[in-house]
């Protein structure tokens, strides 16, 4: 059976135009995020661990915390300290806006890597750059969930600092981007070294 | 780079056209350019072969070993 590869490009034409529409929409929020910018309260999702002295074992149980601490109804409610109002929710909205804007980045460069894939050009040389940028914000990312995560136990830490028996602890794999990551780095070093074929091919009389 | 390519000492040697000799050895006068340019990373010994041929010559009169300064 015979493969041409150039009649699979039309995928790579799909691919750019999710890539640039996820790019949009992202910015749409973005922006709104930005317009509408004030620390809201969110809901983040944590696991309870409760360690009864009475009984073996532990209990453990899904969960949320709620960020600012103002009363709501089935939640549970970590309290922001009061000389310092907002600071917590007005540090993880920046966050969030950062991640957004990482994800922007990340949806562009997509759609660049697969505009040249799509004219035939899978090995210029933005591509494997933009590989390299995307799999380092893929592991930026991951670091920077990993430190939200620490945060918020740290905030849950004190709003339970009474329970000695009540362990809060954020829930998430904190693995996959970080290996998909690597992954991506390693593929921007083959096409790096397809770049290199590619140019001395096209040198090749 | 410190091999020099005399293509074009041949070719006014035989006084002939880099088109011309595009149309005998079947290569396009770009890369035939890039060849006398010396910008070529490689040559195949097809093409060294056909334009041997068409100039008759031996592949030691189109290039030349220089040592780098």
């Amino acid at each position: 059976m015979k493969i041409e590869l150039h009649k699979d490009w039309t995928l790579a034409h799909f691919i750019s135009y999710i890539a640039a529409i996820t790019a949009v929409l992202l910015g749409i929020q973005l922006v709104i995020q930005i317009i509408m910018f004030r620390p809201v309260g969110m809901d983040f999702p944590v696991k309870f661990t409760v360690e009864h002295s009475d009984q073996p074992g532990s209990i453990t149980r899904d969960g949320f915390i709620f960020l600012p601490g103002h009363q709501q109804e089935g939640r549970l409610i970590v309290t922001e300290a009061e000389n310092r109002p907002g600071i917590h929710s007005f540090l993880l909205a920046i966050i969030k806006i950062i991640e957004t804007g990482m994800f922007i980045l990340c949806a562009f460069l997509v759609w660049r890597i697969f505009r040249h894939v799509a004219r035939n050009q899978p090995f210029s040389r933005g591509n494997y750059k933009r590989l390299y940028v995307i799999g380092w914000i893929f592991i930026f990312a991951e670091i920077f969930a990993f430190g939200r995560a620490m945060y918020i136990e740290w905030l849950a830490f004190d709003a339970f600092a009474h329970d000695p028996f009540t362990l809060v602890r954020t829930t998430g794999d904190f693995s996959n981007l970080l290996i998909a990551g690597i992954v991506i780095i390693v593929i921007g070093y083959v096409f790096k070294e397809g770049h290199r074929i590619y140019e001395e091919q096209k040198l090749t009389v | 780079m410190a091999i020099i390519v005399n293509l074009d000492v041949m070719l006014a040697k035989r006084k002939m056209s880099l088109t011309e000799l595009s149309e005998k050895v079947d290569i396009t006068i770009s890369n035939l350019s890039i060849l006398k340019t010396g910008k070529a990373k490689a040559i195949r010994f097809t093409t060294l072969e056909a334009i041997c041929e068409a100039l008759d010559c031996q592949p030691g009169e189109i290039f030349e070993y220089q040592k780098e300064a």
